[in-house]
């Protein structure tokens, strides 16, 4: 893989992360990182339909007319999630009630269409699918980062599996209620984007 | 590049039409796998309320195997769910393709007569069939619930779901919501495991008609008279609870399962 494309590929990661850098998609980093299994899915979920739509709209862009380009990549976009929410009713059921309205807001989700606007109409479809799936990955680190402390902290458990005994349950781990609700996110997020920024210096905004 | 407006119209088109095949076909294939999923579900639903699994248990499709049982099966001494169907007006036991049959002929002219016979109509019950289903619990070999299929407009969506009753006809056993879509977190704290468990051992009915009212904030405590038939509302969805109350007072009224339920509780 060439040197531009790895750039492609491994900067939404830490250097350009859509959610930590950019403050894209945070509405759903806030709903569903309640438990690992649903951030998981929808990480999944959203991977497929950026890399997917990337692709689409990197296939056709020459011939999209610029008048109606916003129209045409939305409804690319929307298909996609049509059929991914079909997929997940199909062959995930559970998950799919609990990721209940959100897998359908992927359509709204900015990063979506942020990259089939800013990528996808000015590189070519391999390009253009490294990127989908790059910011697909970077925003899958946070999600999962997330749910992975508001899990662990708000029920004691990963994946459903229970790692801290529930004093509820006889053990001595009373579960942080905070974790559960949505504020907790903000935090996680904030946290996490200060780590990172310390880190990689170059990311802090000037005053 | 200008494009003329023609080829703009037809790329549009064109868009729309590979979209849209994509779609449905998409949609088509994985709906025989949607149906399984969703009956499976309806069932585990159901099993959920039946008091025959351990409270706050997860339902496994093994459960459903183990307890959902029709009529077919002939072991009659197992802890069992047995589905069937009633006659609303009169409240007797009907046989199930009779029933569905008739709710089948029935479905072109259900909403206008539902219209006429439901004047007051607080639950906005769009269709009221004459026949529904009734699951029967049986634990040591003797009826120990029963479970009614209940619906009513909540805020957005028709809530679809099951009310498990006592013996008596009047104690609610366990509710539970198979189907809706309300608000995330605000209406949809109506699948809430907690809020699931305050409907457990209310009286349902208070002389003689049915009389359950979700109160804004803690239904009051202690004093047994003032607390029966109250529920904690659930707060920032004050259209889901009003919706929630109305489907189950209507549901175990005259017009509902009423006459069901009192020939249940003359019964026993």
């Amino acid at each position: 893989m060439s040197q531009k494309n790895q750039e492609v590929l491994l900067d939404p990661l830490f250097n350009n992360n859509p959610v930590a850098l950019q403050v894209l998609g945070i509405c759903s980093a806030l709903a569903v990182t309640t438990k690992m299994e649903t951030a998981l899915v929808m990480s999944i979920a959203l991977t497929a339909v950026v890399t997917c739509s990337n692709v689409a709209v990197s296939v056709i862009r020459q011939y999209i007319p610029a008048s109606i380009r916003i129209i045409v990549q939305l409804t690319i976009i929307a298909s996609l999630v049509i059929v991914t929410d079909q997929v997940l009713k199909a062959f995930l059921f559970d998950i799919s009630k609990q990721l209940s309205v959100f897998v359908g807001l992927i359509i709204t989700n900015c990063i979506v269409m942020g990259r089939a606007e800013a990528f996808a109409m000015q590189n070519g479809p391999m390009r253009s699918a490294l990127d989908g799936l790059g910011n697909g990955l970077g925003y899958s680190l946070v999600l999962i980062f997330v749910a992975f402390f508001r899990e662990l902290f708000g029920s004691g458990s990963l994946f459903g599996v229970q790692l801290l005994t529930k004093v509820t349950d006889g053990g001595w781990y009373t579960p942080n209620g905070l974790m559960l609700l949505s504020p907790s996110a903000f935090f996680l997020i904030g946290l996490g984007i200060w780590a990172l920024r310390t880190w990689k210096t170059d990311q802090i905004e000037e005053d | 590049m200008a494009r003329s407006n023609g080829y703009i119209l037809g790329f549009a088109t064109a868009v729309c039409v590979v979209c849209s095949v994509v779609v449905s076909g998409a949609a088509l294939s994985l709906k025989d796998q949607q149906l399984k999923n969703a009956e499976l579900d309806l069932r585990k639903n159901v099993v959920s309320v039946s008091g025959l699994t351990e409270p706050g248990q997860t339902i496994t499709e093994a459960d459903v195997k183990k307890f959902y049982q029709d009529s077919s099966v002939t072991d009659k001494s197992a802890n069992r769910v047995e589905p069937g169907y009633i006659e609303l007006t009169t409240g007797t036991i009907t046989d199930a393709d009779t029933a569905k049959a008739a709710i089948k002929a029935d479905k072109a002219t259900c909403k206008e007569r539902t219209k006429k016979e439901l004047t007051d109509n607080p639950a906005k019950i769009a269709c009221l069939p004459k026949y529904k289903a009734v699951y029967t619990v049986y634990q040591n070999d003797e009826v120990s619930r029963i479970i009614l299929d209940v619906e009513g407009k909540g805020l957005w969506s028709t809530l679809k779901g099951f009310l498990a009753m006592g013996t008596d006809g009047k104690t609610i056993q366990g509710l539970t919501f198979y189907s809706h879509a309300e608000t995330p977190g605000l209406g949809g704290e109506i699948d809430n495991p907690v809020w699931k468990k305050k409907w457990v051992g209310e009286q349902a009915f208070k002389n003689g008609s049915p009389d359950i009212t979700i109160v804004k904030g803690t239904a009051p405590q202690g004093d047994k008279a003032a607390q029966d038939g109250k529920i904690d509302g659930l707060s920032g969805a004050t259209l889901t609870s009003n919706g929630v109350q109305y489907l189950v007072n209507f549901w175990l009224g005259p017009k509902g399962y009423g006459p069901y339920l009192s020939s249940v509780s003359k019964g026993s």
